[in-house]
């Protein structure tokens, strides 16, 4: 396990260069560019070919990545250009409200959708259907129309919860779930659907396979059939598809955000991309490939556990 | 190990958590308290690029105007009266010297005094500064010279009959920043040293989240300062922002055309001003790109084939209740004509087309930007009643403000989809119909008689002036450089409560500092 903790780790370090330098040419090769948006309609030619020269702007792109490669490397991610903003400590102020989000909506789709997917494999008729339904209008629905709705009940019409705004759990934990609780259950509606599918499935499975048979024969509760040996086995590829439903959230969180004016990473993920602030756009897509990682190494050691031959490689 | 029973009841009782601490009511979760002495604003963006008045743009106005008083301020109506300057006057003729007499006992929200040495700094540095966007609006400005110790003399390269309007808090280069601040630009992008009612406290501040200001404790008059104090929190999309605003948590919001029915319908106050033309320009006017376009008489047939009524009653909700429009100014702004020259009228269109060699018509490229209220939704309806005379628009649009700037800017593109603040026609010359005019005069087209009128009223006093500001409108009229379609408003929602919310033409964007709580 430990070995293979450590090569996935190993991976990491190219796999991070990558990503950064392909964030780095991708953005140099769109239109427009940091200068421009600093100095908005109203410039002389003279000042922004100054201010292209001052933020090194007029160097080649490899160079430019090579200063911020330098500077990343020792752990110094930059000042945005445009707001003056250390991106680091932006990036760390943010973080919290993003994996705020992020996790608490993966728990709730992975209770959720796992509960509904074993409720509905054993019990299957009617109530198998209406998960199947339920399943398909959770795929359908678009997370940003159903904010809305959430807002509009929830806020709006009951006076429940805020519309809008994060509040840190330093300084009000009931605040804090009160604030969160509408985008992470926005969030989690889609997820939630997609796990309860791929338990259902996997369940129906697992229960129509000859050892479920035997602890049947054997006299085996049907309690301990379905929870300790059917859902152990259906829980590999429920597992894989929690990780990716985190990975996919990460792009997810960017319209919630945006509904609940939450400042997370997603919406300064947007704004950076749309004025071109370089140092700021490297530093989120870092730290997201970061998340991703350590995400897939976590499924990885999940599987280990769950499953002793993976553990054994 | 906890047996199945117990992990099936812990995952009910973390889901009840979860649900249950999430119902601790609005008031508890609400970052922003609303009492009567804080004021809570709700705006879509943060302060763009930042906070240092040198870069100030549209975005940033609420923030600046909290925390920097302007050496002129302008009232709601549009006109200038004092601010950190108690006078103000050209000397002699000809609009080349300006003259501003200060206002004594003035401190800077770090203390520090305001001087003539200090204005005198802060100008050379908006002037001199290229990489500000301030070192183009004050182009003009040749020299400033302190004359005495409450004196600033400023001497124009050429004549300026603006300069007032330019150090109003509308344009950054009046707002005024403490001499000891300037020792460090660099900190002017994240922090307020203005001397202003109000000053960012950054400890209570969430960076692109909400902006917490708090008094100036050396503000020169201290009962304008009416709220203790005003937070200026991003509410990026428009239905939460209105949601924000019925909820409580917000006293005011800028509003969004497709919100403002909603925002009615839910009995919230909707303030709303005419102030950007939609359109299209017609760029390539001595038709270097495009043949056609370097024929007067083809610009005009576009202009008759456009029915602006019709499109403005059309795109009601696209563009928030839209006047229809053939200028680029606004009735009771200096240079409005109220002759009508363009009434829809296909068959004139038809006509001019024939005469100018263009019977089967023409296809038309443009370059526009489909971005929330953009020009592309206008473009596509113009597209069809274009087509009706012949004239084939082939639109290409992108949703990102840099790439639509480098295309419209490249010269590829004959014509481009517009959407223009209105403003005072001096200051919209170098922006818009001037040779050099950056950047929305790609194909520097010439038009000598535009330019002597345009010359004429930079040098006109205060009386004659009006006159020359409507020739050159009509002159742009007539030579048909732009298709104007329709004004589209910017709107504003206040609870009720909030008093003292004025927009107009002459000054579409409400100034905080002129709002009071009745309630």
């Amino acid at each position: 396990m430990l070995r293979l903790i450590l090569r996935r780790l190993l991976i990491s370090v190219p796999l991070l260069l990558l990503v950064s330098l392909l964030t780095f040419v991708l953005q140099a090769l769109t239109p427009g560019d940091t200068a421009r948006t600093i100095l908005g309609n109203t410039f002389t030619q003279e000042g922004y070919l100054q201010l292209r020269h001052q933020l090194g702007l007029d160097e080649p792109v490899l160079t430019q990545y090579w200063h911020w490669l330098s500077g990343a490397l020792r752990g110094d991610l930059g000042v945005s250009p445009i707001s003056g903003l250390d991106v680091g400590q932006q990036i760390t102020s943010r973080l919290g409200v993003t994996l705020s989000l992020i996790v608490c909506a993966t728990v709730l789709a992975a209770l959720a959708g796992v509960a509904l997917g074993v409720v509905s494999a054993i019990r299957g008729g009617a109530f198998g259907r209406l998960v199947d339904a339920l399943s398909l209008v959770g795929f359908a629905v678009p997370v940003f129309w159903f904010s809305l709705v959430l807002v509009t009940v929830f806020a709006v019409t009951l006076g429940l919860l805020p519309a809008t705004g994060y509040v840190d759990p330093a300084t009000s934990l009931s605040g804090w779930a009160g604030s969160i609780a509408l985008p992470v259950v926005a969030l989690a509606l889609a997820p939630t659907a997609v796990i309860a599918k791929q338990t259902r499935d996997g369940m129906l499975d697992a229960l129509s396979r000859d050892f479920v048979h035997s602890l049947r024969a054997n006299g085996a509760a049907e309690r301990s059939i379905v929870l300790r040996h059917a859902l152990r086995n259906a829980a590999i590829p429920v597992v894989t598809v929690i990780g990716l439903v985190f990975v996919g959230l990460l792009t997810g969180t960017v319209f919630v955000e945006a509904v609940f004016a939450m400042p997370g990473l997603g919406g300064l993920a947007v704004q950076s991309t749309v004025q071109h602030d370089l140092p700021v756009i490297q530093g989120i897509a870092v730290t997201f490939t970061v998340i991703v990682v350590l995400v897939n190494l976590l499924v990885d050691i999940t599987y280990g556990l769950l499953n002793p031959k993976v553990r054994a490689r | 190990m906890i047996n199945t029973r117990k992990r099936v009841s812990l995952a009910a009782a973390l889901v009840l958590v979860l649900v249950a601490t999430g119902c601790a009511g609005p008031g508890a979760a609400s970052p922003v308290s609303s009492t009567k002495t804080t004021l809570n604003i709700g705006t879509s963006y943060p302060p763009t690029p930042n906070l240092d008045p040198g870069n100030a743009n549209g975005s940033s106005l609420w923030y600046l105007e909290l925390a920097y008083e302007p050496l002129i301020k302008m009232a709601s109506d549009g006109k200038l009266k004092p601010g950190l300057a108690t006078s103000w006057r050209y000397v002699g003729d000809g609009n080349t010297t300006f003259e501003l007499e200060l206002r004594e006992n003035v401190k800077f929200s770090d203390g520090s005094p305001l001087t003539a040495d200090v204005v005198k700094a802060n100008l050379d540095r908006f002037r001199g500064t290229a990489q500000l966007s301030t070192a183009a609006q004050l182009a003009d400005v040749k020299d400033v010279t302190v004359v005495d110790e409450r004196t600033i003399r400023m001497t124009l390269s050429k004549p300026n009959p603006s300069i007032a309007a330019v150090l109003s808090e509308f344009y950054g280069p009046g707002d005024m920043v403490s001499g000891k601040a300037l020792a460090d630009p660099a900190k002017l992008a994240t922090q307020t040293v203005g001397a202003g009612p109000y000053m960012l406290d950054r400890s209570k501040t969430v960076e692109g989240d909400h902006y917490a200001f708090v008094r100036n404790p050396h503000y020169w008059n201290p009962d304008a300062a009416r709220f203790r104090t005003v937070v200026v929190k991003i509410l990026p999309n428009p239905n939460s922002a209105l949601a924000a605003l019925r909820t409580g948590q917000v006293d005011l919001v800028q509003g969004a055309p497709n919100t403002d029915k909603a925002a009615k319908a839910a009995g919230v106050r909707v303030i709303s001003v005419p102030q950007t033309f939609v359109g299209l320009a017609l760029a390539d006017r001595a038709g270097a790109k495009l043949r056609a376009l370097g024929d007067v008489r083809v610009r005009q047939a576009l202009n008759y084939a456009i029915d602006r009524k019709k499109i403005a009653a059309g795109l009601v909700d696209t563009y928030g209740g839209p006047t229809p429009t053939e200028q680029i100014v606004l009735p009771g702004q200096s240079g409005y004509s109220e002759d009508t020259a363009y009434p829809h009228d296909p068959d004139k269109a038809k006509q001019l087309l024939r005469e100018a060699g263009y019977p089967d018509g023409f296809t038309l490229p443009v370059v526009s930007f489909s971005g929330p209220s953009g020009t592309t939704p206008l473009l596509q309806v113009m597209a069809n009643q274009l087509a009706d005379v012949g004239v084939r628009l082939k639109i290409s649009d992108t949703s990102d403000t840099n790439k639509y700037i480098q295309d419209m800017l490249s010269g590829r593109f004959p014509a481009y989809g517009i959407a223009f603040g209105t403003m005072p026609i001096h200051l919209m010359g170098p922006l818009l119909f001037l040779p050099n005019a950056t950047p929305f005069n790609p194909f520097h087209s010439t038009d000598p008689k535009l330019e002597s009128l345009y010359g004429q009223a930079a040098q006109a006093d205060p009386d004659t002036k009006p006159g020359y500001d409507k020739q050159i409108i009509e002159q742009l009229v007539d030579q048909a450089w732009f298709v104007p379609v329709l004004f589209q408003p910017v709107s504003y929602y206040a609870r009720q409560g909030v008093d003292g919310v004025a927009a107009t033409p002459n000054r579409p964007t409400p100034n905080p500092l002129e709002w009071t709580f009745t309630g």
